[in-house]
C-alpha cells in the first residue's frame, strides 16, 4: 500500500560520471523522480553532475546541484524537511552516502525515513562478513573467501586455497582494484595494490573460478515480499572479465531450464533473505557442467545491469523500485510495459538482446586494452534482434566507431597477434576469433578450449564469417545474399564483401522483399498488446501491425558514452524530444545506449533501438515517413550520421550539411573569418606528412595540430618539435584517411567558449564560459567559470559582435558553440561548431534558459524576438557556476594522465554559489575532494613557469598549509624565503598512496621529455582522489576558495 | 535440402515453413512465451493433441537435456519455431536429431511473432501441417486426449511414511518428483482407476494431476473424485483444479486464450502475497457456478482475475490451476506441496 505519510522525498544522485558509474544512474534517478511525482510526491534531488537530465527542474521539483556529501545532505534536510530519502538509485555513491548519513544518525535526527531497501539490509548485502553469514543461512553457496586488511591475511588464505586467486578491494566502483593472482610470488605486491585501492584498506581474497560462466539475475522485490526475476543475463565472456567489460546476452541462451530455474530461484531466495525492497542484481558463477553455482556478488540497488535489463525487456526497474520505496506492492500495480495485467509478471522475450561495451582504447591507444576484473569501458550499446548473429552484428555496428564483425582491418594482422587478443582477452577478442576462424587457422573446438566461451557463441561467429566468405567468393547468388541479410549484415557490409555498391544492395533488399520489419517491445513475447512505442528492426520480417504515422521528426542520439561524448548530449537529445512533443510534433528517438534517459520508451512518441548508421536509420525514416531529422544534439556521432543521411536526401533540421561543412572545413571557415575580419591562429591545411613538415619550418613551434573530423580532440595535440608533429599528423591520417589536417600556430592565452542560440538574424548568448586552465588544455578538461569573470563590458560586446557575425555568415538556425582565446588583448577564434556542445546543459541550468527548446524552435522557423528571453548577451545570471572535470585515468593503466588538447575527463561536477570562491569549493567537493582546513600541498612546476610558483606558494603558506615541493621548485621557493619540504623521487608514489597530500599542483613544461615524474604523480593523485591542478591560475582559484572558508 | 511444408489455420491463413511429417498432422494451435525449457514443454502430457508455437525465435540452442524430461515421450503433436538452432559441439543431442529420431514434426521458418499476434485473439484455433496448404478437417479430439497419455497400470515411486495416490490424467514427471522429494511414496493410478481401487490402496492423500484437453469430457474421472471427497486429503493441480471443481458441482469453461508460460502473476488470497507461476491451461473454473459447491477461491490471476486455486470449506481438499513445481526446480510456490504433505500428515495422525 502506498504510504501516504510520505509527501516529500529526497533522491540521491550518483555524481560525476566515471568509469564504472556512468549514465545509467541518470536514467535510474530520472525514472525514480518521475515515478515519485506520479505518486504525488514532491521531489528534492541532490546531484553534483550538471550534465544529467535529472538535474533539470522539469524532472524534480527542487534540484540541488551540490556535492554529494553528508554536510550537504544535512543542509538540505534542515531546509526541505523531506519525509523520506531514496538512496538505492544513485549508484554506489548514493548508497555509500546514505550509509554514511545513517551512521551519523542524520536520518533519525531529521525524521527522514530511508525508503526502499533499509540500511541494515544494505549493510548485509555490502559488508563482506554479514553478507557471508546471510548467504550461509539462506543455504546459498559462496566461494571460499576471506576479508583481509593485511598481506599476512592473504598469505594465510593462499596456504589453504588453490591458485588462481582473485583480490577484490572493498567499497570500490566498477570492481576497480580487482586483480587475479596467478603466481604465488606476486601475491604480496598484488595484495598491497588491492589494499591501497580500497578506501577502507580492506579487500576480499577468494578462489578464482576460471572457465565458469558468469550469469546475472536482475530481481525486484517489494516490502510485502513479492518478487520477480526481471531477466537473466548471460555474460559471453566467462568469469574473469568484469561484467561491465563483458559482452552480455539476454535472455540466457545456453542455459537449460533446470540451470536457469536454479539460478532464478537462488536469486529470489537471496533477495528475500536480504529483505530487499526495490531493485537488486545478483551475480552467479555457474560451473561448466551446469551442476554447481556460487554467488559472486549482490548489489542491493539499481545498477548498470538494471538499466540494461530495463531496456532489454522494456520493464522499467528504477521506476518500479521508486514506487516500491513508497510502499506500493507489485501485486497492486499494473504491468508497466503493457499497461494492463499485473506488475508481478516476469517479462518474456521473443528476441535476443546483446550489450557490447564501448572502450576508450581508440581515443587512448597507449592505455592497456586487456580486459580483466577491473572495468575499463566508459559506456555500452544495446541491440535487439531475432537471433544471436543478427544481434551481435547490430550491436557492433551500434558502437559507431567503424567496428564490425568480421573486421576486415584484422586481415593484415599476424595470426600470433590475433591469438593474443583472444587468450589474454582484449576489446578486439570477438573480431580476432572471427578472423582466426576465417583463416582456417583454428577450429571452433580449439577456441572453446582456450577461451572457455560456450561453443554456441563461437559457432555463431563462425557462421557469420562463412556468410561473408560466400559473398566474397560466390557473390550474391545461391541464397548468399539472403543469408547475409538475415545474419544481420548491413547494406554497406554486404556491398564491401560482394564488391557491389551499397545502393545496389539497398535495391536488392527491396527487390527480394528483405526490408527490415519493426517489432514492438512488449515484455510478453506477443501474448498481449502493448503500445510501448519501443521498436527494433528485423531484416526480412514483417512489421507488427501498427498505426501509420507521418511527418514526425527524428532526433539522432549520441550512442555509447565515450570520453568527450558523455551524458550531456543525451540531455540535449531528451530536451529536443520534449521540445518537439511540446509543439505537437511526433518525436522519434533513435539511439542505442541502454544507460540513458533517451532510450526510456515513454520519453518519446516512438523509440527505435537501431544502430546509428545510414543503413539502419534510413528504413526507420522511411517507415515513419519522417519529415526529417535533428542531428545537432547528439554530438559528433549524430552529426556524422546526419551528414550521411543528408547526402541521401534526408532533411536536416537546424544547421544543414552546408552550414556544418562551412564550419568544419577549416579552409572554408578561415576564408569566412578573413572576410569578417576576425583573427584566427595562422594555419594551413595539410594533406600529407611532408606538407606538415614544410608548415612547421615556416611557422615555427609550438604548433597545434587538428584534424578536420574529430571526436573530443582525438589526434589533436600541441607539438613542440618536428618529430612530434610528424607522429601526430601520421596518426590523424591513419584514423581518417584522406582528411585534411589543420596545423596552426599555437596561441597561448586565456580560453573562453560560449553557446549561442541563433535564428539567422538575432542571437542569444546565455553567458560566456571562462576557462581557468590556459589554452592548450582541452576545454572539456579545464576548470571553467560561468559566466565569465574577467572580460570587460567592451570585450563582451566584441564577443557578441563576432558571434552574431559568424552565425549570420554561417546562417545558423540553432545552437552555435564558439571557442576563442584572448591573447594580448586580441580574440582569436579557435573553433565554431553549429551543434549542441558539452556546455549546453550547464549554461542552460545556470541561466535557466531552455536553450535546447529554443534551438528546436528556431530550427522550425520560430524567432528569438518572439520568445520571452531577449537577445544579445543574457544579463540576468544571478549566480556563479564552476565546472570541475572528473577523471577516470586510474581505471586505465598505461595512460599518461597529462592534460592537453585531447580530452580525458569522463565527467564533471558543478558548483553554484553567489560568489566564485564558494562555487569553486562546491565544484571541487562535488568532484570528490574533501578539502581540509589546513592541508599539505605538493608543488612541482616546470622551469619556465617557476617564477609564478612564488605567489601561489605564499598564499597557501598564509592559509596555514604545509608545502612540499620537488627539488627544483623547492630551491626556487627558498630564494623567496618560502620554506618547503623537498620531496625525493623515491617514495613519492608511496607517499601519494598513503594520502600524504591534500592537493597537488603539477605544471609540466613545454617539452615532453620532462614528464616522466609527472606521469606517476598524476596517475596516483587521480587514483587517490587528490585533485591535481595543472595551471597556476587553477591553483590561485583553489587558494581563493580555501581562504573564503577561514 | 529442406522440405517445404504448410501450416494452414481453420480460417484459411497459410504459413510456409520447412520440416518433415510422415502424415498430415492436425491439432489445436497453442503458443508458449518461454525462452528455454523446450524439451520439457514438448514432453509435457498437457500438450497432447496440440501444436506448440514458440515465441522465442531461436529454439534448440542447447539441445535436449534428456535426463530432465516431463514425460516418457514427446507429447505435443508438432512444434512450430521461427528458426532452429542446431548445436554442433553442444553438451546434448540436438533438437532436430531428437525430433527426427522420434518422427516428431518440427516446423521451422515461420514468423512465429506474426502467428502469435494472430492466434492470441482467437479462443481456439486448429491448424493442419501438410505438404499442401489444406485446411484442417478434424473434429474435436478431446475425448481421448487423457487416456492417450495416462499410464496403463499402477506404478510406484519413492519411499516414505506417507503414500500419495496420484491419478494420472497426463502427469508431469516433475510433479511426481515434487512428492518423492518430500519423502512420499507415490502410487500412480491410470485415469480409469475407480474410487474404490484408489481407497483400497491405503493412500494418505490423493493428488489429481494435470492433463490435456477439456475436463468436461472426463465424466467417469469426475465421478470418482466425488466419491473420494471427504475420505482423504485431496490436492488438484492444473486440470486437477478443474476436475475438483466439477466434482463439487461447478462448471468449467474455455478461456478467451490460454495461460501459457512461466511468468504469470497470481495472488494467494489467504496471505495477499503474489506469486510468479508457471501455467499451462486452456480451461478454467467458471466462478458463477461456485456457489453452493463448498468451494472458495484461494488463488486468482492478477491480470484477468481467472480462478487459479480453490479450497473446500468442509472437505480436506484444495487445488491450484498453476504448476507449483513449474519445471521442477522452482521454489516460489513449492510451499503448496508442503501444505499438502502437512495436511496428509495431520489427517493421518487424527485417524
Amino acid at each position: 500500500m502506498r504510504d501516504t505519510s510520505i509527501k516529500k522525498v529526497l533522491v540521491l544522485g550518483s555524481g560525476p560520471i566515471k568509469i564504472g558509474q556512468a549514465a545509467e544512474f541518470d536514467y535510474a534517478g530520472t525514472q525514480a523522480c518521475r515515478a515519485l511525482k506520479e505518486e504525488g510526491c514532491s521531489v528534492v534531488l541532490l546531484n553534483s553532475n550538471p550534465a544529467t537530465i535529472q538535474t533539470d527542474t522539469s524532472v524534480a521539483d527542487k534540484v540541488y546541484i551540490r556535492p554529494l556529501t553528508a554536510d550537504t545532505v544535512e543542509d538540505i534536510l534542515a531546509k526541505e524537511r523531506p519525509d523520506g530519502v531514496v538512496a538505492t538509485l544513485g549508484g554506489q555513491t548514493g548508497l555509500n552516502l546514505c550509509m554514511q548519513c545513517e551512521k551519523m544518525g542524520m536520518w533519525k535526527r531529521h525524521k527522514c525515513r530511508v525508503l526502499g531497501t533499509q540500511p541494515d539490509a544494505i549493510e548485509r548485502a555490502e559488508a563482506r562478513g554479514p553478507f557471508r553469514r546471510a548467504m550461509v543461512e539462506a543455504g546459498q553457496p559462496i566461494i571460499a573467501s576471506r576479508s583481509i586488511s593485511s598481506v599476512a591475511g592473504a598469505q594465510e588464505f593462499a596456504m589453504t586455497n588453490p591458485l588462481p586467486l582473485i583480490l577484490r578491494p572493498d567499497f570500490t566502483l566498477g570492481g576497480s582494484g580487482n586483480s587475479v593472482v596467478r603466481e604465488i610470488e606476486n601475491l604480496v605486491v598484488q595484495t598491497e595494490d588491492a589494499l591501497s585501492a580500497s578506501p577502507v584498506c580492506k579487500a576480499l581474497i577468494e578462489r578464482y573460478l576460471e572457465g565458469w560462466q558468469e550469469i546475472e539475475v536482475e530481481a525486484i522485490r517489494d516490502s510485502a515480499g513479492n518478487a520477480i526475476a526481471v531477466c537473466g543475463m548471460e555474460n559471453i565472456d566467462p568469469m574473469g572479465v568484469h561484467t561491465g567489460d563483458s559482452v552480455v546476452v539476454s535472455p540466457t541462451l545456453t542455459l537449460t531450464e533446470k540451470e536457469w530455474q536454479m539460478l532464478r530461484g537462488a536469486a529470489l531466495t537471496i533477495v528475500d533473505k536480504l529483505d530487499i525492497r526495490g531493485a537488486c542484481n545478483v551475480q552467479f558463477a555457474l560451473s561448466p557442467d551446469g551442476k554447481e553455482y556460487n554467488v559472486i556478488e549482490v548489489n542491493p540497488r539499481a545498477s548498470r545491469s538494471s538499466a540494461l535489463a530495463s531496456k532489454a525487456t522494456g520493464y522499467p526497474i528504477a521506476r518500479m523500485a521508486a514506487k516500491i520505496a513508497l510502499g506500493l506492492e507489485l501485486t497492486e500495480m499494473p504491468n508497466p510495459v503493457t499497461g494492463a495485467g499485473s506488475a508481478l509478471s516476469e517479462p518474456a522475450l521473443d528476441y535476443v538482446a546483446i550489450k557490447v561495451p564501448s572502450w576508450p582504447f581508440d581515443t587512448f591507444p597507449q592505455a592497456d586494452p586487456t580486459l580483466g576484473p577491473r572495468m575499463k569501458a566508459t559506456g555500452e550499446v544495446l541491440a535487439l534482434a531475432e537471433n544471436f548473429p543478427q544481434c551481435i552484428e547490430k550491436a557492433y555496428r551500434s558502437l559507431a566507431n567503424g567496428r564490425t564483425i568480421p573486421d576486415r582491418n584484422l586481415r593484415s594482422w599476424e595470426t600470433r597477434t590475433l591469438w593474443e587478443q583472444v587468450t589474454k582477452p582484449t576489446h578486439r577478442r570477438f573480431e580476432a576469433i572471427t578472423e582466426l576462424l576465417r583463416r582456417n587457422s583454428t577450429t571452433v573446438d580449439e577456441i572453446v578450449r582456450r577461451t572457455h566461451i560456450r561453443s554456441y557463441f563461437i559457432e555463431q561467429l563462425n557462421a557469420i564469417q562463412i556468410a561473408e566468405k560466400y559473398l566474397e567468393e560466390d557473390g550474391i547468388g545461391n541464397g548468399n545474399f539472403e543469408n547475409a541479410v538475415k545474419k544481420g549484415f548491413s547494406a554497406s557490409q554486404i556491398a564491401e564483401a560482394a564488391k557491389i555498391s551499397a545502393e545496389e544492395v539497398r535495391g536488392l533488399i527491396k527487390e527480394r522483399g528483405l526490408e527490415t520489419g519493426y517489432r514492438e517491445v512488449d515484455g510478453c513475447a506477443g501474448a498481449y498488446t502493448s503500445g510501448s512505442g519501443y521498436y527494433y528492426g528485423i531484416p526480412g520480417k514483417k512489421d507488427d501491425p501498427c498505426e501509420k504515422h507521418s511527418d514526425g521528426i527524428a532526433v539522432l542520439g549520441s550512442g555509447a558514452i565515450r570520453i568527450a561524448q558523455g551524458v550531456e548530449f543525451d540531455y540535449c537529445c531528451v530536451k529536443a524530444v520534449e521540445a518537439l512533443r511540446r509543439r505537437g510534433i511526433r518525436a522519434i528517438m533513435i539511439n542505442v545506449n541502454p544507460e540513458t534517459v533517451s532510450t526510456d520508451h515513454d520519453i518519446s512518441d516512438a523509440l527505435y533501438l537501431e544502430p546509428l548508421t545510414a543503413d539502419d536509420v534510413l528504413p526507420v525514416l522511411e517507415r515513419e515517413k519522417a519529415a526529417g531529422i535533428f542531428a545537432c544534439f547528439g554530438g559528433q556521432t549524430s552529426l556524422r550520421l546526419g551528414l550521411d543521411l543528408s547526402d541521401k536526401g534526408i532533411k536536416l533540421f537546424g544547421p544543414n550539411a552546408d552550414v556544418i561543412d562551412a564550419a568544419e572545413d577549416r579552409g572554408r571557415f578561415s576564408r569566412l573569418l578573413a572576410k569578417i575580419g576576425v583573427p584566427e591562429p595562422e594555419g594551413v591545411d595539410v594533406a600529407s606528412v611532408d606538407e606538415a613538415r614544410a608548415v612547421g619550418h615556416r611557422l615555427g613551434y609550438p604548433l597545434m595540430v587538428r584534424p578536420s573530423f574529430v571526436i573530443g580532440g582525438v589526434a589533436m595535440k600541441v607539438v613542440y618539435n618536428e618529430t612530434a608533429l610528424v607522429a601526430v599528423v601520421g596518426e590523424a591520417f591513419d584514423a581518417v584517411p584522406g582528411q585534411k589536417v589543420m596545423v596552426d600556430r599555437f596561441i597561448a592565452g586565456r580560453e573562453f567558449e560560449c553557446d549561442a542560440v541563433c535564428d539567422g538574424e538575432d542571437v542569444l548568448i546565455p553567458g560566456i564560459f571562462e576557462h581557468i586552465d590556459p589554452s592548450g588544455i582541452h576545454s572539456g578538461d579545464s576548470i571553467a567559470v560561468f559566466p565569465c569573470v574577467s572580460l570587460t563590458d567592451r570585450q563582451c560586446e566584441e564577443v557578441l559582435r563576432f558571434v552574431t557575425t559568424i552565425s549570420k555568415e554561417l546562417d545558423v538556425h540553432g545552437l552555435l558553440n564558439i571557442q576563442f582565446v584572448l591573447s594580448a588583448g586580441v580574440f582569436w577564434i579557435i573553433e565554431a561548431n553549429p551543434r549542441a556542445s558539452r556546455t549546453v546543459p550547464i549554461a542552460s541550468k545556470i541561466s535557466q534558459l531552455p536553450l535546447v527548446d529554443m534551438a528546436v524552435g528556431v530550427a522550425l522557423g520560430e524567432h528569438l524576438r518572439d520568445m520571452p528571453y531577449g537577445t544579445g548577451l543574457y544579463a540576468k545570471n544571478t549566480s556563479w557556476g564552476v565546472k570541475v572535470p572528473v577523471f577516470s585515468n586510474d581505471k586505465l593503466p598505461g595512460l599518461d594522465p597529462k592534460l592537453g588538447p585531447r580530452m580525458m575527463s569522463t565527467g564533471e561536477s558543478l558548483g553554484i554559489a553567489d560568489n566564485l570562491a564558494d562555487a569553486i569549493m562546491d565544484g571541487l567537493n562535488g568532484s570528490g575532494w574533501n578539502a581540509p582546513q589546513h592541508g599539505r600541498i605538493l608543488i612541482s612546476i616546470a622551469d619556465d613557469q617557476k617564477s609564478e610558483a612564488m605567489p601561489v606558494a605564499s598564499q597557501f603558506k598564509m592559509l596555514g598549509w604545509d608545502i612540499d615541493a620537488t627539488a627544483g621548485t623547492s630551491s626556487y621557493l627558498r630564494k623567496w624565503g618560502i620554506e618547503s619540504e623537498v620531496v625525493e623521487r623515491d617514495g613519492l608514489v608511496k607517499r601519494l598512496r598513503e594520502g600524504k597530500w591534500d592537493l597537488i599542483v603539477n605544471i609540466p613544461g613545454g617539452h615532453e621529455a620532462h614528464f616522466s615524474d609527472g606521469i606517476a604523480i598524476r596517475r596516483h593523485a587521480c587514483a587517490a582522489g587528490i585533485p591535481c591542478l595543472h595551471s597556476i591560475a587553477a591553483a590561485w582559484a583553489v587558494a581563493a576558495a580555501l581562504s573564503r572558508r577561514q | 535440402m529442406k522440405k517445404e511444408i504448410y501450416l494452414t489455420l481453420t480460417d484459411g491463413t497459410v504459413y510456409k515453413g520447412y520440416g518433415e511429417t510422415e502424415t498430415p498432422i492436425e491439432g489445436e494451435l497453442v503458443f508458449t512465451t518461454a525462452s528455454c525449457g523446450y524439451p520439457q514443454i514438448l514432453t509435457d502430457p498437457c500438450h497432447n493433441g496440440q501444436i506448440v508455437v514458440f515465441a522465442f525465435p531461436s529454439v534448440g540452442i542447447y539441445g535436449i537435456d534428456s535426463e530432465n524430461l516431463e514425460g516418457r515421450r514427446i507429447m505435443a503433436r508438432a512444434a512450430v519455431v521461427s528458426s532452429l538452432d542446431e548445436p554442433k559441439n553442444g553438451r546434448f543431442e540436438s533438437l532436430s536429431d531428437w525430433s527426427k529420431k522420434n518422427s516428431f514434426p518440427l516446423i521451422s521458418g515461420i514468423d512465429t511473432r506474426q502467428l502469435i499476434l494472430k492466434i492470441r485473439k482467437h479462443d481456439s484455433i486448429t491448424a493442419r501441417i501438410d505438404f499442401e496448404p489444406n485446411k484442417p478437417v478434424a473434429a474435436d479430439l478431446n475425448d481421448t486426449l487423457v487416456s492417450e497419455v495416462s499410464c496403463k497400470e499402477v506404478m510406484t515411486y519413492g519411499e516414505g511414511s506417507l503414500t500419495v495416490a496420484l491419478i494420472d490424467y497426463g502427469v508431469k514427471e516433475s510433479m511426481i518428483r515434487s512428492m518423492t522429494e518430500r519423502k512420499c511414496r507415490v502410487l500412480r493410478f491410470p485415469n480409469t482407476a475407480s474410487a474404490e481401487e484408489i481407497l483400497a490402496s491405503g493412500a494418505d492423500g490423493i493428488m489429481l494431476s494435470s492433463g490435456p484437453g477439456d475436463p468436461a469430457v472426463l465424466t467417469f474421472e469426475t465421478e470418482q473424485i466425488s466419491k473420494l471427497l471427504g475420505k482423504k486429503t485431496i490436492m488438484g493441480v492444473c486440470m486437477g483444479n478443474e476436475l475438483l471443481a466439477r466434482a463439487c458441482g461447478a462448471s468449467t469453461k474455455k478461456m478467451p486464450f490460454s495461460h501459457t508460460g512461466g511468468n504469470l502473476p497470481v495472488v494467494d488470497l489467504a496471505t495477499g502475497s503474489g506469486l510468479v507461476t508457471a501455467q499451462n491451461h486452456r480451461y478454467a473454473v467458471d466462478e458463477s457456478t461456485l456457489s453452493g459447491t463448498g468451494l472458495e477461491v484461494a488463488y486468482r490471476h492478477l491480470g484477468d482475475g481467472t480462478i487459479e486455486g480453490l479450497t473446500h470449506i468442509r472437505y480436506d481438499a484444495f487445488s491450484v490451476q498453476f504448476h507449483p513445481e513449474a519445471a521442477g526446480w522452482r521454489e516460489d510456490a513449492s510451499y503448496i506441496y508442503d501444505n499438502f504433505v502437512t495436511r496428509m500428515q495431520a489427517a493421518k495422525e487424527m485417524a
